[in-house]
């Protein structure tokens, strides 16, 4: 499902070449929910930008349902994206004038999906993610932890191979956080969609099945299991 | 992604930011509404020119006169191609005509009412039932066929002359040593309508004696105040009409004041006049009458003239309603940049969700164009409301004496100033749209 072989990359800093991913390998299954853990300044946001295809790579393939993205240019990365990639952010990100069912519906629009197919799918999700009832509500009439569920009603809409979340709990309280993560996990299990969730906090990791550990931008092999 | 989507996305965007679209809308209002109003203006003015000349120069009209063809046997008796009743009836037959009718100039004559009231008219003999065919309107009365009638131009009822009032002022004046002169003091607007008036003409003869002939005539109809025409031109237009049985009596009386001038060789008909159904038509049928070797002119030149002259007019008020709206497209472009610069990251967010380079674009350029529709729809309204606001003050200035409006809107002028709108609106969002979408969408969603 996803692939990611020899990855580096590096940047410029002035003059120096700081490397921020070094040799990066690993695969992540189909309908498998993977926790990428690190702390700050490890390279966790650079590896999901490059597995985005929000950034180029140095060195090394990123192989998303077959399909190499580091060769894709802008448009075809966009096209890519709307079918294949869900996104979960940190901060919902959510357009604030679009009622929730429009946000949840505005990847199907760029998909150029009718409106009722849409409403049907977005409603779909929002049902399954508790929301339902607040479908013609306005984001910001909405919690965080309900914001967030839209979020990642949003990313579920057009059915990707795979979901990046990042930091979904980190601007939530503790419950919040809980029940988010079992949302995740309730939709991983029921839609057999493949997450991979970006955290630095190992609670949240050790929630998920399996941890990708980075640090100083090298891949940690064995983390959780000795834990 | 589909345009209702596009519209929809857009629609929305202008109506959360809604001072900035009102200021947005209302510059490209202003530019729209002042090239609806330019071409209006023109186009009312061109309209109006037109219709003053067709009721002064009469466009819409051929006259017909007698044809000189040189004569190579005696060149100076020109062989004359007259106008004959089998001509005028074949005249009457063209298409596009619509009336047709002889005139015959009498000649000056004075005339007397009420014993003491002197006034003078310019006497022409013509069919009168003919002389509403000819856009002559009556203030008083109508056409009649009744003998020794005369119908009479407002003109004539200014300026009659009162003797009894006069020899009054002679008098005072004589005593009181006024200075004014007491001619235009004695000029009345006097009403003539339905009165006997006496025609007069005086010869002196070689003898010393002086031979007047009258003809006494009553006055069934007066024609209407020309419009827009102030009095002091009014009163030059002294015209009269009586009918052709009329007109030959009063030149067989003529011949005996002058028993041997040349002007014995009156002819029944001076000139034709043929009314055509429109201007646009007069060349065919000034054709036509040429071709049964006749003399004939038409004013039509004229209306080419200040045709010329109003199109400079038309690009002059459109080149100004176009600067205004190039003023007011640079008010979008400042908008929609902004907007560009406010919403970056709400477009990283919608590339991350996989719009493209070219719906982000589309999204910005349909935006500014419902931007360009909706100050299009203000300007239409905005002009309907200065062409109303004009027209008042126009109607307050002439002292209401204007019948229709002065400035109208026509309707072909509404799509073009909403056109021009809206291609502002287009042009005015490329270069925020082009922008828009070379955002980068990771700087974008970036968090300091």
């Amino acid at each position: 499902m996803l692939i990611v072989e020899h990855l580096t990359h590096t940047f410029l800093n002035g003059s120096e070449e700081t490397t921020v991913l070094q040799d990066i390998n690993f695969r992540v299954e189909k309908a498998e929910i993977v926790a990428l853990l690190g702390s700050s300044g490890s390279g966790k946001s650079t590896l999901l930008n490059l597995m985005a295809g929000l950034m180029k790579p140095t060195r090394g393939t990123i192989s998303i349902a077959g399909q190499a993205i580091e060769k894709m240019n802008e448009n075809t990365l966009a096209e890519f994206r709307r079918t294949h990639i869900g996104f979960i952010f940190q901060s919902y990100e959510l357009i604030p004038h679009l009622t929730v069912r429009e946000n949840v519906e505005l990847p199907l629009v760029f998909q150029g999906v009718r409106k009722k197919e849409r409403k049907e799918k977005a409603m779909a999700l929002l049902e399954q993610v508790g929301l339902g009832q607040k479908a013609e509500m306005f984001p910001s009439q909405l919690s965080g932890g309900q914001q967030q569920r839209v979020s990642i009603a949003r990313s579920l809409v057009t059915r990707p191979a795979v979901v990046f979340a990042d930091e979904p709990t980190g601007n939530l309280d503790t419950k919040t956080e809980q029940e988010i993560i079992d949302l995740i996990l309730g939709l991983n299990e029921s839609l057999g969609i493949t997450f991979v969730i970006v955290t630095h906090e190992p609670e949240v990791a050790k929630r998920t099945k399996r941890v990708i550990y980075l640090r100083d931008g090298r891949l940690v092999e064995g983390w959780g299991e000795t834990e | 992604m589909r345009w209702r989507d596009y519209f929809r996305l857009g629609w929305d965007q202008l109506k959360r930011r809604k001072v900035v679209t009102a200021l947005c809308a209302i510059g490209i209002a202003i530019g729209s509404s002042s090239i609806i109003v330019a071409l209006s203006f023109g186009e009312s003015v061109t309209h109006y020119s037109q219709q003053r000349m067709s009721y002064y120069l009469k466009t819409d009209e051929i006259s017909v006169q007698n044809l000189f063809v040189d004569n190579p046997d005696e060149p100076d008796k020109p062989v004359i191609e007259k106008i004959t009743g089998q001509k005028m009836d074949l005249i009457r037959s063209l298409p596009h005509v619509k009336a047709v009718a002889g005139y015959a100039n009498i000649g000056s004559f004075d005339f007397i009412v009420d014993e003491d009231k002197r006034g003078g008219v310019e006497l022409v003999a013509t069919e009168l039932n003919t002389l509403t065919e000819f856009d002559n309107e009556f203030q008083q009365g109508g056409e009649t066929d009744a003998d020794n009638t005369i119908i009479i131009s407002y003109g004539v009822t200014l300026d009659v002359f009162d003797e009894k009032a006069a020899k009054i002022r002679s008098m005072q004046g004589e005593r009181g040593g006024r200075t004014a002169n007491p001619r235009e003091e004695q000029l009345l607007s006097y009403p003539l309508y339905q009165k006997q008036i006496t025609l007069y003409k005086e010869q002196s003869m070689g003898d010393g004696t002086t031979k007047r002939i009258e003809f006494p005539v009553r006055v069934v109809g007066v024609l209407k105040k020309p419009e827009g025409m102030p009095d002091s031109m009014i009163r030059y237009q002294k015209q009269a009409y009586i009918s052709p049985a009329l007109g030959i009596k009063i030149r067989e009386a003529m011949k005996t004041l002058s028993p041997d001038s040349q002007q014995n060789e009156f002819q029944e008909i001076d000139e034709v006049k043929v009314k055509v159904d429109q201007s646009a038509n007069v060349p065919q049928v000034e054709k036509w009458i040429q071709s049964m070797k006749l003399n004939t002119n038409t004013n039509l030149h004229q209306e080419e003239r200040m045709k010329n002259e109003f199109v400079i007019v038309r690009l002059v008020f459109g080149g100004i309603g176009l600067f205004v709206l190039f003023v007011a497209s640079i008010s979008i472009v400042v908008a929609m940049t902004m907007s560009t610069y406010q919403r970056r990251r709400q477009i990283g967010i919608m590339k991350v969700l996989g719009a493209n380079l070219k719906q982000i674009r589309n999204m910005f350029i349909v935006e500014s164009t419902l931007l360009g529709l909706l100050g299009g729809l203000l300007g239409i309204l905005l002009s309907y409301w200065v062409i109303w606001g004009i027209n008042i003050l126009v109607y307050k200035f002439s002292e209401g004496s204007g019948g229709d409006e002065l400035l109208f809107i026509s309707f072909w002028v509404l799509p073009v100033g909403l056109f021009f709108a809206v291609l502002t609106g287009v042009l005015s969002g490329i270069y925020p749209a082009i922008k828009a979408s070379r955002t980068d969408a990771l700087t974008a969603i970036k968090r300091d």
